[in-house]
């Protein structure tokens, strides 16, 4: 008895297996909890790596709150910094426009004693003047030609047109007589405009040719502290 | 999805199916239609295969890989003395010295398990069992393995008795005849049918009696004869007198103990027979 061994289990199919060009015997049944095992330890790899990736994108997205809340910082400083930097700017061109007019009206020859002395020496004698208004970009002169030995009126008032035009800061063709009449006495009643180109300004020589000194010495001045002229 | 191993007991009756949910093994069965198994031969193939598929979906058997145990007609089997496992193969299939058994080397399927100091061959023909294959197929059924009911039978009877008794006759219905299976030292010596038809039962059992006390007069051993009764409860009693009390022998029929909890059937099933019982837990035993 002690020696009895009992019987394997037989399997009718081997030979057939065999005939189909198959394994003798089935492969080996992986039991349900292998199943569970190896589901199990997939689970556990597929949660850790998204636990990892849930930690990384965490930690990046902490890196990028950091960044982003250093860069609205950053921002806010620089559009301060371009708030005040407009303000400035503006600031800057006003007062570089306040000074252009101030130191355009302190050298302005239309308004000082060279511009009176430029007018007398344009004028022929037989001319007088009776109002000039002073524009930015224009002279309106109204006055009466008086006819004198060698010229009428109206050649008068065409040699005062051809003066004026004859100065440098009279663009060509900018000088015409807009209205010109006779009166009941000899003379003639005119209305001259003269267009005045305001980009060229007189040189402080010239200043002082026209008898302008002090305008001249304000010009030099102004122009070694390099101020816009 | 996971693949659970489940058993497929086949007779001329029925079909069981038995699987293991936890700890206990579950089985419910489903009677063939009249005729579908004939001699062990499956003849309405179609209909047992689509058997066979709902009896495991309306158990939630999910993922089922069958090991069927063919029915008792059908299938025979020999011991081979003095026949090394390593040509086995050959002699089973030399068609000189075919084997003294009705199936052609040819036209059947066979293999061997060693058994004490020989072999013992089993062998089906190849109709049957490809037309249990197809039965398989038609539910669409990995099939694993296929064994034979009084195989897994004789496993359970030798585990039970294997430090109670070196003779063992044992006896079972075989249809409307009886069955004797005389088992030395776990080796199936000698097995025989006797036919009970026009016969009395008294007159069967005193040809079982005569066969017994022959065998044992031939294999010149004396006593432990140690007897297992296969039969209903309401059977069993009339067997008892087949049991020689003075010349020492017994009945060993017991409960399996085997840490096998097979459970009761479900949904009205008929109760296992003892032999389908014994099947059963000789194949559960094997996977356990």
């Amino acid at each position: 008895m002690a020696g009895r061994t009992l019987l394997p289990v037989p399997d009718l199919l081997r030979q057939r297996r065999v005939e189909l060009g198959l394994p003798a015997s089935s492969p080996p049944l992986r039991p349900a909890l292998g199943y569970v095992g190896m589901a199990s330890g997939i689970g556990a790899v597929l949660l850790a790596a998204v636990l990892i990736m849930y930690w990384q994108l965490l930690n990046r997205e902490q890196t990028l709150q950091q960044i982003l809340n250093d860069s609205s910082q950053t921002e806010q400083r620089v559009a301060k910094a371009k708030s005040r930097l407009k303000k400035s700017t503006t600031s800057a061109a006003k007062l570089e426009q306040d000074t252009e007019q101030i130191t355009t009206q302190l050298v302005s020859l239309r308004s000082g004693s060279a511009f009176l002395e430029q007018l007398r020496r344009v004028t022929p004698v037989g001319i007088s003047l009776q109002t000039v208004v002073v524009q930015p970009v224009q002279l309106r002169i109204n006055g009466l030609a008086h006819p004198n030995g060698r010229a009428d009126g109206y050649e008068q008032i065409n040699a005062i047109t051809l003066n004026f035009e004859s100065l440098p800061a009279v663009p060509l063709g900018s000088a015409f007589v807009e209205k010109a009449q006779g009166t009941d006495a000899d003379s003639t009643n005119f209305i001259l405009q003269v267009g005045i180109d305001p980009s060229i300004k007189p040189t402080p020589q010239q200043l002082r040719e026209l008898g302008a000194d002090g305008l001249a010495s304000r010009f030099e001045f102004l122009q070694k502290q390099g101020l816009p002229l | 999805m996971a693949a659970r191993r489940v058993v497929a007991l086949a007779t001329e009756r029925r079909l069981i199916c038995c699987w293991q949910v936890k700890s206990v093994w579950c089985w419910r069965s489903v009677d063939w239609p009249s005729d579908a198994c004939v001699g062990g031969m499956p003849a309405q193939r179609d209909a047992m295969g689509e058997m066979l598929a709902e009896l495991l979906f309306e158990s939630d058997v999910i993922g089922a890989q069958l090991e069927l145990l063919l029915p008792l007609d059908g299938v025979d089997w020999r011991v081979l003395d003095g026949v090394q496992s390593d040509f086995i193969d050959s002699v089973l299939a030399d068609q000189d010295q075919p084997l003294q058994w009705p199936l052609n080397p040819l036209e059947s399927y066979s293999c061997v398990s060693p058994c004490s100091d020989g072999l013992l061959a089993i062998g089906v023909s190849r109709s049957m069992l490809l037309s249990w294959i197809d039965v398989v197929e038609q539910a669409d059924l990995p099939l694993r393995r296929v064994d034979w009911i009084l195989m897994s039978a004789l496993r359970t009877i030798n585990y039970l008795t294997v430090d109670r008794a070196r003779q063992v006759a044992w006896l079972f219905p075989h249809g409307s005849a009886l069955r004797l299976v005389l088992i030395q030292d776990g080796v199936p010596e000698v097995d025989h049918i006797f036919s009970m038809a026009d016969k009395p039962l008294n007159i069967v059992m005193s040809e079982v009696r005569r066969t017994v006390s022959a065998w044992q007069q031939l294999m010149n051993v004396r006593g432990m004869l140690g007897w297992w009764f296969s039969f209903p409860d309401s059977l069993q009693q009339s067997f008892m007198e087949l049991i020689d009390i003075d010349r020492d022998e017994r009945l060993l029929n017991q409960v399996f103990d085997g840490n096998i909890e097979l459970s009761d059937g479900l949904h009205g099933d008929e109760p296992l027979e003892p032999l389908e019982h014994l099947a059963l837990l000789g194949m559960l035993k094997e996977m356990t």
